[in-house]
C-alpha cells in the first residue's frame, strides 16, 4: 500500500504521450441540462465540459444532484432538456454498445452476483468488446489481467466475490469497469464505507490512471479534503446547480465551502503537501469538542 | 378489558349486527331460490302444520335446508380458520386454501375413500380431513421454518402452494386409477354444496363446535402474540403452545368446512379483509364478525353460483377463487414491502 | 486466469467453455440419449433393445412393432423432451433475469392465461387445427404476462411473484367455470388436454413444438449475453451496453412463447420450469448459456422420466404425465430448496 508521503503535487496537464502506456482521449460535455425523477426535477441548467486528461470531481452536499449529474452524464437517466455530448456527439443518439467502448460507469454499491469469481466479473467489462461468437479474444485476456494487477488483486482472481470484504470488492468492481477499457471513466463514490487505507489506495490508483494511462476520470466523493489533495479539477454543486468550477486545489476557499455546504469552515495547508485541508469552524465552545 | 378494547366495542357492535343481518337475509334469499317456486305459504306450515305429503315442504327440508346449513357452516368455518391463521403467524396472507391445508384435507379424504382400510363411520369424516389438513400444514411450516428468513410471508405460501400441487397430483392420480371414488367425489372436489345430506352436517358439528370454541378461548392469547414473540413472552404467554392451539384449531375447522362442501378458497382470506384493522387486534368478538362474515360471504357465493347460469350450476369454489384472487392481489401490494 | 477454462480461437472468433461444464453437459446429454431410448422398450407391448435398434438403423421390423415404435412411443418421446426443454428454458431464463428463484411463466399466470384461452377456443369450435393452438395460447399467456407485469409495476420481487400466484388462482377459477358451463362432448378433450397428457403426441405437435423451441431458444441464446449482465443490476448493465429494454423485453416474450407452445401441445405440466434450473445449479459453474442448456436437458429427463414412469407404473392405467410430473416434481422441488435456503435470495 501506497504511504501518503509518495503523493505528489498534484497538478493538471494532459497525458504526455510518451509517458501514458496508451493514449486514450475522448470528450464528454453537458450543455443547459436538466433532468430528474419523476415529476422532480433534480439538476438543472449544467453546462460542464469535463476537461480529457484530468481526475475531476464533482462535491457538494447529501442531495445536491452529484450522483444524479454522473448518471445523467453516462446516459442511465434521459436528460429532461439539454443533451450530453460524446466527442461532439449526442450521447443518447449513439448506439449503445459503441458508447460502452468509450465511457465506463461505477454506480453506487451494485449488486453483488451470486457465484462469480473476481476473473470472471473482472470479465463482464469486457461486454462491449465481444460478441456472439467472441467470447474471449487475446485482448479480453490482456486486459482483463491488467486491470487486476493494477488494482492489485491479482492473487484473488479465482475466489468467490461474495467472500471479499468491502475493501477488495471495490477493487474488483474498479478492474471491471477498467477492463471495459474505456478512456473516460466515471465513479460514483468510489471510497464510500472503506477505512482510510483503502480510501488512499483507491484515490492513488485514480491518479495513477489519469497520469500515466491517460484516462479521463469523473468522481463523486464525499471526503472534501481527499478530494483536494488527489483531484486536479472541483466542480461544487449545490440544490441541482453548479455553483462553482475549480481548476486548481488552491483555489478551494473557505467562502466557496461556506456556499457550498452551509457550514463555516477554517483552511489549514496540509503539513506535507501545502495543499488546503478543511476544518469545521465550530459556531461556540458548547458545539465544540471537549 | 383495556381501553382501547372498549372502544373497539362499540363498533364491532354495530358491525356484528350488520353481519348479522347480512346472513338472515342471505339466508331467506337462498331458500326461496331454486328451480322450483316454493310458494311462501309453506315456510308457517313448517313450522305449525308439517305434512310428509307436500313436496313443497320436502324441498324445502331435506333439499335447501341442508345444503344451506352446511354453506353457514363452512363459510364461518372457513372464516374463522383463515382470521386464525392470519394472527397466528401475524400474516395477512394467511388462509386454508393458500397454506395447503385445504389440500390436505381433500386428500384424506380421498385416500380415505378409495382405501377404506377399516370402515369409517360417516362421523370420522370431519376428523380424518382435519389430520389431513394438519399434517400437510405441519409439513409447511418444517419446511418454511429453516433457514435465514423463517415464516415469512413468501416462504410459507410458497411452500403452501408446492405441497398443494403434490397433494392434488396425488389426488388426481387416486382419482384416475380409481373411477369409483372419481364417481362419488368429482363435484365435491370442485367444492360444490349441492346434495350436502343432514347426517354430514350432524357428523361436522362437533369438530366445528370444538373449533370455534376453541378458537374463541384461544383469542386473547393471540392478542397478546400480536406484539410480537418478545413481547408476548414479557407478557407471560407461552408463544409456541399458543400458536399451536390456533393452527390446531385452524385445522379442525377447515377440515370440518372441506368434509362438508369440499375444498374452497379464499372466503377464510376476504372475511377478515372486510374489516378495516381487523388483522392485528384479535378478540372473541372480532372472531365472531369474522365468522359471520365468512358465513354470509360464502352464502352469496352459494347464492350466485346457483342463480348465475340456472339451471347449470357453477362449483362454488370456483366463484370465491374468482373474487377472492383479486383481494389476495390486493392485500399483497398494500401488505407487503 | 483461464484456469478451468477451455479457449478456442479462430482469427477474429473465440469460444470460451468450462472444461467441467462440457463434461457436465455432455454426460446430461448421455443420460437424456440412454433415457430415451429406455423409453422405447417399454410399453405396454415390450419391445427390446435389438428390435428398436434394428427398426432405427435398417428400418426392418414387424409391422406392429414398427408401427408402435414409430407412430406412439417416439412421437411421445420426442414431445416429452420438447416440452421439458421449452419449459424449464423458460424457467432457467426469467428466474436469471428476475433474479428470483421463484418466478417460472408458467406458475405465474402464463399457464393459465394460455390455457384458458385454448379452452375457450376448443369448446367454442373442437375442431379448431392443431397449429392454431400456439397462436391463441400465445394471446393468453402473454395476457397474462401483461397483467402481471401491469398489477405489480414498480413493486419488488416478492410482490411480483406473489401477484403472480394471484392471478394465476383467478385465471384457473375462470377456467373451472368456463368449463363447469360447457357442454359434456366437448368438455372431454379439453379435460383431457388440461391434465397435460401426451396420450395424443404425434408427429404433427411434434414439429409445433420443434419450430417454436428452435425459434424462440434461438433468440433466447442470441441475447443471452446481454441476459446476463443483469444480475448486476440495470446500471451497470446499460453502462456495459446492453439496451435498456429491447433484449429484455424479447427474452421475456420468448420465455412467454415457449409456455404457451408447450400448453398448446401437451397441456398444462407444472413444476419444469421452476425445478429443473434449480437442478442445474448443483452442476459446475457455467455461463447463462451453459445454465441454459443444462436446464433444457435437465427438464427434458424429467418429462421424459414423469412421463414413462406415468405409463409403465400402473399398466394398463396410463397416469397424464402432469400428474406424474407434479408428484414427482413437487417433493423434488421442496426438498431443492431446502437444500439452498441460505443460499439464495428466492424465499426473502
Amino acid at each position: 500500500m501506497r504511504r501518503i508521503n509518495t503523493i505528489e503535487r498534484p497538478f493538471c496537464v494532459l497525458p504526455d504521450a510518451r509517458r501514458a502506456q496508451e493514449v486514450l482521449a475522448s470528450k464528454l460535455s453537458a450543455t443547459r441540462l436538466a433532468a430528474g425523477f419523476g415529476r422532480r426535477i433534480v439538476i438543472r441548467d449544467v453546462d460542464l465540459a469535463i476537461e480529457p486528461g484530468c481526475l475531476t470531481v464533482l462535491l457538494g452536499p447529501n442531495g445536491s444532484g452529484k450522483s444524479t449529474l454522473l448518471s445523467t452524464l453516462a446516459r442511465l437517466l434521459p436528460p429532461r432538456q439539454g443533451s450530453v455530448l460524446l466527442d461532439g456527439a449526442d450521447i443518447s443518439r449513439r448506439p449503445t454498445l459503441e458508447v460502452a467502448r468509450k465511457l465506463g460507469l461505477l454506480p453506487q454499491q451494485p449488486p453483488v452476483p451470486e457465484g462469480l469469481t473476481v476473473a470472471e466479473l473482472v470479465g463482464r467489462g469486457r461486454f462491449p468488446h465481444q460478441g456472439f461468437l467472441r467470447h474471449w479474444s487475446r485482448r479480453d485476456e490482456a486486459a482483463v489481467d491488467e486491470a487486476m494487477a493494477l488494482t492489485g488483486i491479482s492473487h484473488l482472481a479465482t475466489t468467490d466475490v461474495e467472500a471479499l470484504s468491502g475493501g477488495q470488492r471495490q477493487r474488483v468492481w474498479i478492474s471491471m469497469v477498467l477492463a471495459q477499457k474505456t478512456p473516460l471513466l466515471l465513479l460514483d463514490e468510489p471510497t464510500t464505507f472503506l477505512d482510510i487505507a483503502n480510501q488512499v489506495a483507491i484515490l492513488t490508483l485514480l491518479r495513477r490512471l489519469v497520469r500515466h494511462h491517460g484516462r479521463t476520470i469523473v468522481c463523486v466523493l464525499h471526503d472534501l479534503n481527499m478530494a483536494l489533495q488527489y483531484a486536479d479539477r472541483f466542480v461544487f454543486v449545490k440544490d441541482g446547480v453548479i455553483k462553482h468550477t475549480v481548476a486548481d486545489p488552491k483555489q478551494c476557499t473557505g467562502a466557496i465551502i461556506e456556499e457550498v455546504f452551509d457550514t463555516s469552515a477554517i483552511m489549514v495547508p496540509h503539513p506535507q503537501t501545502g495543499l488546503p485541508v478543511f476544518l469545521p469552524r465550530y459556531p461556540d465552545a458548547q458545539g465544540a469538542p471537549a | 378489558m383495556t381501553p382501547v378494547q372498549g372502544a373497539g366495542g362499540g363498533a364491532h357492535k354495530a358491525s356484528l349486527t350488520l353481519a348479522l343481518g347480512f346472513v338472515a337475509v342471505l339466508f331467506g334469499l337462498h331458500v326461496l331460490q331454486g328451480p322450483r317456486n316454493v310458494p311462501l305459504e309453506t315456510f308457517p306450515a313448517l313450522l305449525f302444520d308439517r305434512s310428509p305429503a307436500s313436496f313443497d315442504q320436502f324441498v324445502i327440508l331435506h333439499l335447501r335446508l341442508p345444503r344451506i346449513l352446511a354453506v353457514v357452516m363452512a363459510g364461518a368455518c372457513l372464516g374463522a380458520a383463515g382470521f386464525l391463521l392470519q394472527t397466528a403467524m401475524r400474516n395477512r396472507l394467511g388462509e386454508p386454501h393458500i397454506l395447503g391445508l385445504n389440500a390436505g384435507a381433500s386428500l384424506a379424504v380421498v385416500v380415505l375413500t378409495a382405501f377404506p382400510l377399516i370402515p369409517l363411520p360417516v362421523a370420522a369424516k370431519p376428523f380424518a380431513a382435519s389430520l389431513g389438513a394438519f399434517l400437510l400444514f405441519g409439513a409447511v411450516l418444517a419446511l418454511s421454518a429453516g433457514g435465514r428468513d423463517r415464516f415469512s410471508p413468501v416462504r410459507v405460501i410458497f411452500f403452501g402452494i408446492a405441497l398443494s400441487a403434490m397433494a392434488n397430483a396425488l389426488v388426481s392420480a387416486i382419482l384416475i386409477l380409481d373411477e369409483d371414488t372419481l364417481e362419488q367425489l368429482r363435484f365435491w372436489l370442485l367444492g360444490d354444496s349441492a346434495g350436502v345430506q343432514m347426517s354430514a352436517i350432524a357428523a361436522a358439528a362437533p369438530t366445528v363446535v370444538i373449533g370455534l370454541v376453541g378458537a374463541a378461548l384461544v383469542m386473547p392469547r393471540l392478542a397478546a402474540l400480536s406484539l410480537g414473540d418478545n413481547l408476548a413472552r414479557g407478557l407471560g404467554a407461552s408463544v409456541k403452545r399458543t400458536r399451536l392451539i390456533a393452527l390446531l384449531m385452524a385445522a379442525l375447522l377447515s377440515g370440518s368446512a372441506v368434509s362438508l362442501i369440499g375444498p374452497i378458497g379464499f372466503v377464510g382470506l376476504v372475511a377478515p379483509a372486510l374489516w378495516p384493522r381487523l388483522h392485528n387486534k384479535p378478540s372473541v368478538a372480532a372472531l365472531l364478525l369474522v365468522t359471520l362474515s365468512g358465513a354470509g360471504l360464502l352464502l352469496a357465493a352459494d347464492s350466485l353460483a346457483a342463480g348465475i347460469l340456472a339451471p347449470r350450476e357453477l362449483p362454488t369454489g370456483a366463484l370465491t377463487g374468482l373474487v377472492g384472487a383479486p383481494v389476495f392481489i390486493w392485500l399483497v401490494l398494500r401488505t407487503l414491502r | 486466469m483461464s484456469a478451468g477454462m477451455l479457449v478456442f480461437r479462430l482469427g477474429d472468433l473465440s469460444v470460451r467453455m468450462r472444461w467441467k461444464a462440457l463434461l457436465a453437459n455432455t454426460g446430461l446429454a448421455a443420460l437424456l440419449l440412454v433415457l430415451a431410448g429406455w423409453a422405447l422398450t417399454v410399453g405396454s407391448r415390450a419391445i427390446d433393445v435389438q428390435s428398436v435398434v434394428r427398426w432405427m438403423v435398417f428400418h426392418d421390423l414387424g409391422a406392429t412393432d414398427a408401427l408402435i415404435l414409430g407412430d406412439f412411443r417416439a412421437p411421445r418421446i420426442c414431445l416429452a423432451m420438447l416440452a421439458g426443454a421449452m419449459l424449464a428454458l423458460a424457467g432457467a431464463v426469467t428466474q436469471y433475469q428476475t433474479r428470483n428463484g421463484l418466478a417460472d411463466p408458467s406458475l405465474l399466470g402464463v399457464r393459465e392465461g394460455a390455457s384458458l384461452f385454448i379452452v375457450a377456443l376448443l369448446l367454442v369450435s373442437p375442431a379448431m387445427p392443431l397449429a392454431l393452438r400456439p397462436v391463441v395460447g400465445l394471446a393468453g399467456g402473454l395476457a397474462a404476462g401483461l397483467a402481471v407485469a401491469l398489477v405489480s409495476r414498480g413493486a419488488s420481487p416478492l410482490k411480483f411473484v406473489m401477484t403472480g400466484f394471484g392471478i394465476s388462482w383467478c385465471l384457473s377459477s375462470m377456467l373451472v367455470i368456463l368449463l363447469a358451463s360447457a357442454d359434456l362432448t366437448s368438455l372431454q378433450s379439453a379435460l383431457l388436454w388440461l391434465a397435460g397428457s401426451l396420450q395424443a403426441a404425434d408427429w404433427q405437435s411434434v414439429r409445433i413444438a420443434a419450430v417454436i423451441l428452435v425459434f424462440a431458444g434461438s433468440v433466447i441464446f442470441w441475447l443471452a449475453r446481454h441476459t446476463e449482465l443483469d444480475d448486476m443490476g440495470e446500471a451497470v448493465a446499460t453502462v456495459l451496453g446492453t439496451a435498456r429494454s429491447g433484449p429484455r423485453r424479447s427474452t421475456l416474450m420468448c420465455a412467454v412463447l415457449l409456455v404457451a407452445g408447450s400448453v398448446s401441445v401437451v397441456g398444462g405440466l407444472g413444476f419444469v420450469g421452476l425445478i429443473a434450473p434449480h437442478i442445474a445449479r448443483f452442476l459446475p459453474r457455467q455461463s447463462l448459456r451453459g445454465q441454459l442448456v443444462a436446464s433444457m436437458m435437465i427438464g427434458a429427463l424429467l418429462v421424459l422420466a414423469a412421463d414413462t414412469l406415468g405409463r409403465t407404473i400402473f399398466a394398463p392405467v396410463t397416469l397424464p404425465a402432469g400428474i406424474s410430473l407434479a408428484a414427482i416434481g413437487a417433493p423434488l422441488l421442496v426438498l431443492l430448496l431446502w437444500l439452498r435456503r441460505d443460499r439464495t435470495e428466492d424465499l426473502r
